[in-house]
């Protein structure tokens, strides 16, 4: 019965081992990071361009490691049309909620956050389309660092009050960051470990 | 592990035995679950070695359940698997048909196994009625 009964976990358990590579950990710990560097640069003069630079190049680190690390050694898999329309489901509610949210920062009560911590405004404007996304994805762990990444924005707006934004920044994000990508490369290493790049396919199925 | 080398008893009536064996009841579920899935990924969620998932995938693929089909990502060659209709078709009907057994009362269970016996029993009757006239 328990065989007959398991399909549901069965789809979940081959869900859940996409994300068991530790790059979209390691992706969180890098935004953190950037967050924490775009003050930095800024106070020594280079433009914050290079920060929202850094902010374009971050997705790359899911497609790159996904195609270099994670399918040559777990396989890869397409999951049924449910989960892909749930997918783009996804991402219309969380265009909506970024659209939706735009007049409140540009003409309502967001909008000198916009002149004056333009980081902060995007931060913030992300954050309710995450968290449905965080939804969406069911993976608990993204409910934490994105719990750490709301009580960064606050404590950093806080701490900024008392010492410099850039080590207010360090502190806030630089931290949670350091520790989320060192998570995540833990979690990348045991994968490389547990699963071997294998080629035994190309051997045994010759038809 | 040959079909002709499999105990020959039935588990229970009606049956597909082919899905009913573990290591492919659990790549059919997964190929069920998903739309396809490569050979590695395949064989990592199953934890079979690649032999013995290529032998199951083999028949498989020979009784119209899978279709296994070789596509290549630049130079290396990916195997891709997927259930075929008839794949998807046999599963649900397994899965309903052990749902049914195992939700059965046990006397509706013990009729079918009587009635059964009966039939056996019939044949084997008119089997050696057959041969006694000889």
């Amino acid at each position: 019965m328990e065989r007959v009964e398991s399909l549901k976990e069965i789809e979940r358990k081959a869900y859940r081992s996409v994300f068991e590579d530790g790059i979209y950990d390691i992706l969180w710990g890098a935004v953190f990071f950037v967050n924490a560097l775009v003050p930095i640069f800024n106070s020594i003069g280079v433009s914050r361009f290079y920060g929202y630079a850094a902010l374009l190049i971050l997705p790359l680190i899911p497609l790159i490691g996904k195609r270099v690390i994670t399918v040559p050694r777990l396989g890869s898999v397409e999951f049924g049309p449910r989960r892909k329309s749930r997918g783009w489901l996804l991402l219309l509610v969380c265009g909506l909620v970024v659209f939706l949210q735009l007049p409140l920062f540009i003409i309502g009560p967001g909008k000198s956050l916009v002149g004056n911590a333009p980081w902060t405004y995007i931060l913030l404007m992300a954050a309710p389309a995450v968290a449905i996304g965080v939804v969406f994805v069911n993976f608990p762990r993204w409910y934490i660092y994105l719990s750490l990444m709301i009580l960064a924005v606050i404590q950093s707006e806080i701490l900024a009050g008392y010492v410099s934004r850039p080590l207010a920044s360090v502190l806030c994000f630089g931290l949670p960051g350091v520790a989320i990508l060192g998570y995540g490369c833990v979690l990348l290493a045991n994968f490389i470990r547990k699963y071997p790049k294998s080629h035994a396919e190309v051997a045994h199925v010759s038809r | 592990m040959s079909a002709d080398k499999e105990p020959q008893s039935e588990p229970a009536p009606d049956i597909d035995r082919l899905i009913h064996e573990p290591a492919r009841y659990n790549i059919m579920a997964l190929l069920y679950v998903v739309e396809r899935a490569d050979f590695l990924f395949v064989r990592n969620q199953t934890n079979l070695t690649p032999g013995n998932l290529s032998a199951h995938l083999g028949k498989l693929e020979t009784a119209g359940y899978v279709k296994i089909d070789k596509e290549f990502a630049g130079k290396i060659p990916r195997t891709f698997l997927r259930l075929t209709e008839s794949g998807r078709e046999a599963f649900s009907v397994y899965r309903h048909r052990m749902r049914k057994l195992f939700t059965s009362p046990p006397e509706a269970r013990f009729q079918n196994l009587k009635g059964k016996i009966k039939k056996m029993l019939s044949a084997h009757d008119e089997d050696s009625g057959g041969s006694d006239s000889m």
